[in-house]
């Protein structure tokens, strides 16, 4: 018997495959509303609690492991804290096993699937199968086991593991829709060529697409299973996308290529020296007059610390994303205003 | 050219691996917890299933496996399980943050609409 004769067939929700067993998607949707209800509503209050018990301690946030340890001593002193923390990672460790359990009990059938989609349209796959991954990428990001490029099932739990980092609210993609509306278009109106750098599974290059539907568009991504994952759910809406491996800090597109570029929560996960080569690779490929669209956290400040907070520094630690304090230190928004437009969400 | 110059010290930065990290003195309250939320979920599970049961068994007069995991709710019966689940999460957990509401809530099975 094969594990597709053995499995009853659930459908979709929305864009996303519903997960193989009904037991595993009510325990998804149960840590959806604990952490809303336990995570997300106290979220303020916390952070605010946090950074006045480090200031109370003398503490001064840096990115830094000492540091970390530092704040690990103050949050074994406050209950509040560490019960907190706790289940801010309890939660994210079940659910991304609970997810990556579930589907690898279909995993032969989902190669395939995948294998399949490769020579199938619309839109086109590329991908190197001995692509050079630098060691930054390689991250356990979102403490998930083998991060984005070492399984090559990531990106379907992304796709069913990112329905709960919004809450919940995201079956169909309606924030990458939104988000597809809000773009900036370049003034002249010409729009023949986009771009989507660190696409995941393409859930924005594919709302524009539907939104510009002559446009050429281009999603791309430094890991195989995203663009292989996003082809295959591309199909899926019968969208005609392009995805392609490849760094957003060594893009193969020709100069002024693009009328517009965008990135959705990319740049907070890449290392500093990254974030610098993609955005002169950003601009490069960029036409005279196109736009370049950046979304992600906002900048730390004093009044307004964010993710250069106590949670931020908590969340960068026990979450695994090493390089967002580097990013929102970074002041992107200041000190490039010449690139474009950039809305921050989230924090 | 994707440049190779290696980017050594970023995994030395925190949080470039997953690690165990706990958060209380003693490591025993962590693992309390962890198994409370592990339970909780575990639960709310048994609770769903047996509520798309019910709800087939009065829909339909009979139930199997097949039913059960193809079942895909109505917005009234989509809206019943969320509110089930909301309250649930607000009974289990209400002590954990500061507010009166997991005292009235009201009954589970009040809230879904059945005698229980
Ligand atoms: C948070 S996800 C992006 C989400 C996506 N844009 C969306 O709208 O849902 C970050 C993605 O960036 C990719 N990535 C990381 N480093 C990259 C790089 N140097 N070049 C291109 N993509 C990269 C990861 O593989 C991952 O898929």
């Amino acid at each position: 018997m094969t594990q597709s004769n053995y499995f009853v067939d659930r459908g979709m929700n929305g864009n996303t495959p519903a997960l193989p067993s009904r037991a595993d998607e009510s325990f998804v949707d149960y840590v959806c509303e604990a952490r809303n209800t336990l995570l997300h509503a106290r979220w303020k209050q916390m952070g605010d609690h946090g950074n006045e018990t480090l200031k109370k301690h003398d503490i001064k946030i840096e990115h830094s492991a000492d540091c970390v340890e530092q704040v690990r001593d103050v949050i074994a002193g406050d209950m509040e804290l560490a019960s907190f923390m706790r289940i801010k990672r309890s939660y994210q460790e079940i659910y991304k096993d609970r997810i990556i359990g579930s589907i690898n009990t279909q995993r032969d059938d989902w190669l395939r699937k995948l294998d399949e989609a490769e020579t199938t349209g619309p839109g086109s796959l590329t991908y190197d199968p001995d692509f050079p991954m630098p060691d930054y990428a390689k991250v356990q990001i979102h403490i998930q086991p083998r991060g984005y490029v070492g399984d090559d099932l990531a990106g379907l739990y992304y796709d069913c593991g990112t329905q709960i980092f919004f809450g919940g609210n995201n079956a169909g993609d309606a924030w990458h829709r939104e988000l597809a509306e809000r773009t900036a278009l370049p003034e002249d109106g010409k729009v023949d060529r986009i771009l989507e750098i660190g696409c995941s599974v393409g859930q924005l290059a594919c709302e524009l697409k539907k939104r510009n539907t002559d446009a050429e568009v281009w999603a791309t991504d430094i890991s195989a299973p995203m663009v292989r994952y996003g082809h295959w759910r591309a199909i899926q809406q019968d969208l005609d996308v392009n995805f392609a491996q490849m760094a957003s800090e060594a893009l193969e597109f020709p100069d002024n290529h693009f009328d517009l570029v965008t990135a959705h929560i990319l740049f907070h996960e890449i290392p500093r020296p990254v974030i610098e080569k993609t955005l002169a690779e950003a601009l490069r490929v960029l036409r005279p007059g196109g736009t370049f669209v950046l979304w992600d956290f906002s900048s730390a400040s004093d009044e307004k610390p964010g993710y250069g907070g106590f949670l931020g520094l908590m969340d960068s630690a026990d979450n695994g994303e090493p390089y967002a304090p580097g990013f929102v230190t970074m002041e992107v928004e200041k000190n490039h205003r010449g690139y474009g437009l950039c809305y921050s969400v989230y924090w | 050219m994707l440049d190779q110059t290696p980017l050594d010290y970023v995994k030395d930065l925190p949080g470039f691996e997953r690690g165990h990290p706990h958060y209380f003195k003693d490591p025993m309250i962590d693992h309390l917890l962890e198994i409370v939320m592990m339970i909780g979920g575990e639960l709310w599970v048994e609770r769903d299933r047996r509520l798309i049961m019910e709800h087939l068994l009065e829909s339909k007069g009979s139930v199997t496996q097949t039913m059960v995991e193809q079942f895909e709710p109505d917005d009234e019966m989509a809206e019943k399980l969320s509110t089930a689940r909301d309250h649930f999460t607000k009974r289990v957990f209400g002590c954990l943050y500061d507010t009166d509401e997991h005292t009235d809530v009201g009954d589970f099975f009040n809230v879904i609409g059945k005698e229980g």
